[in-house]
């Protein structure tokens, strides 16, 4: 049997559970899969010992952030997110099958593969923040250390390039 | 072809399942949750009450330059310095290794690319509740509008110590591998040598499977090295 931890110890275990998930994709595709565990292992460990700090409305944020500053400080400036086309690569089969659910050529693969090695590790990170983890521009915010409005605006260019690039590249996203 | 949203049509692409929890992730926990917690926020520094904040705040005004120039202390936990982009205790931060001066320490992500390549605005040292070293930018009165106190120069004979060991510890765990036992043994011997008083080597956990290089922490607040699991470096 095990016993239902309380207080401080039942708040943490919630939060726990709740980003376990996201902070491990974050980590993957900023670092890398080989990372994952040293990231969950050292984010968690800063979020129970500074847990009293959380801010208790955006704490997803926070803890992302937290992930977030672990991957800058152990990993090279010049690693961030340049993994993020290899993830794709390793999950093809199964992204396959998505996309046919969803009736998308599987072509969007390839050309976004295309276009994701031409954007910057910033707008790389803003596409994982918004696309894999359907952050808010409000969470993504929280998370980058900037305001809202900058958020917006960064992704309001990245979507304009991204839809350039991607034209360019001549995708079709419904089944011919 | 149609228009979709190319954010919304990367999602698509998110190559993660949903994976419920393993084994090992409810183990973490219970490891996460049974370690001690270091440097617990002073409760006299909880916020005061609006009603209070509304009375003091023409007397704060008017302390404000007192308190900067009178509030200062030095840094209780020698070993981390945190760097943050913005005056705020919130904001986006990254931690650099310990230095003689935290303000020349944390102007590097202000030139190396992190958050700027143009060099560092005006910064000042605080230091925040569970005594780090925090750099925030602004000038002198940052530290006082945030609550915290400056970032006195110096450090005590012992901070001296434990940032020799801090040092001493890192260069030997990153050039070798030591196993379980072996990390420990190691931890203690470099702690010996650094004649830190009333000072003990603990070891976390056992190292989980493919954690089998040691890593070791400062704990300064708990006198304690402590040593876990980590994967090896890659070369």
């Amino acid at each position: 049997m095990r016993v239902v931890p309380t207080g401080r110890e039942g708040e943490f275990e919630g939060v726990y559970r709740d980003c376990l998930h996201e902070v491990r994709k974050y980590a993957a595709a900023h670092v890398g899969r080989d990372d994952v565990d040293d990231v969950v292992n050292a984010t968690f460990m800063s979020v129970w010992q500074r847990f009293d700090d959380a801010p208790p409305l955006s704490r997803r944020a926070w803890v992302l952030g937290v992930a977030r500053n672990h991957c800058r400080n152990r990993w090279r400036t010049d690693r961030r997110f340049s993994g993020l086309v290899d993830e794709i690569a390793f999950a093809r089969p199964r992204l396959e099958t998505k996309l046919s659910d969803e009736r998308v050529g599987f072509e969007v693969l390839d050309n976004f593969q295309r276009a994701i090695e031409a954007l910057s590790a910033d707008d790389r990170e803003l596409l994982v923040l918004s696309g894999w983890l359907e952050l808010s521009p409000s969470e993504i915010a929280e998370v980058l250390g900037i305001q809202a409005g900058t958020v917006r605006v960064r992704l309001h260019r990245l979507r304009n390039l991204l839809t350039t690039k991607l034209g360019r590249l001549n995708v079709e996203d419904g089944v011919a | 072809m149609s228009s979709r949203d190319p954010i919304e049509l990367f999602g698509l692409l998110d190559p993660f399942v949903d994976e419920s929890f393993t084994e090992e992730d409810e183990a973490r926990l219970l490891r996460i949750i049974e370690t001690p917690v270091v440097g617990e926020p002073d409760p006299r520094r909880r916020r005061p009450r609006p009603w209070i904040v509304t009375s003091v705040v023409g007397a704060a005004v008017l302390t404000t330059a007192a308190f900067a120039v009178l509030h200062q202390q030095r840094a209780s936990n020698p070993v981390a310095i945190v760097c943050h982009r913005q005056p705020d205790l919130q904001s986006d931060r990254v931690e650099v290794a310990p230095a003689a001066d935290p303000v020349v320490a944390c102007g590097v992500p202000w030139t190396d690319g992190t958050w700027s390549s143009d060099g560092p605005p005006a910064l000042a040292a605080c230091v925040t509740d569970t005594g780090v070293a925090a750099v925030f930018p602004g000038g002198s009165g940052v530290c006082s509008q945030l609550g915290l106190a400056g970032l006195s120069s110096g450090r005590t004979d012992e901070q001296q110590a434990i940032v020799v060991l801090q040092g001493r510890l890192t260069e030997a765990f990153t050039t070798t591998c030591y196993h379980q036992d072996e990390s420990v043994a190691e931890a203690q011997k470099i702690l010996d040598e650094s004649h830190l008083a009333g000072w003990t080597v603990q070891l976390a956990e056992a190292f989980p499977p493919g954690l089998d290089c040691g890593a070791p922490g400062v704990l300064p607040d708990a006198k304690t090295v402590i040593v876990g699991g980590s994967r090896p470096e890659i070369p």
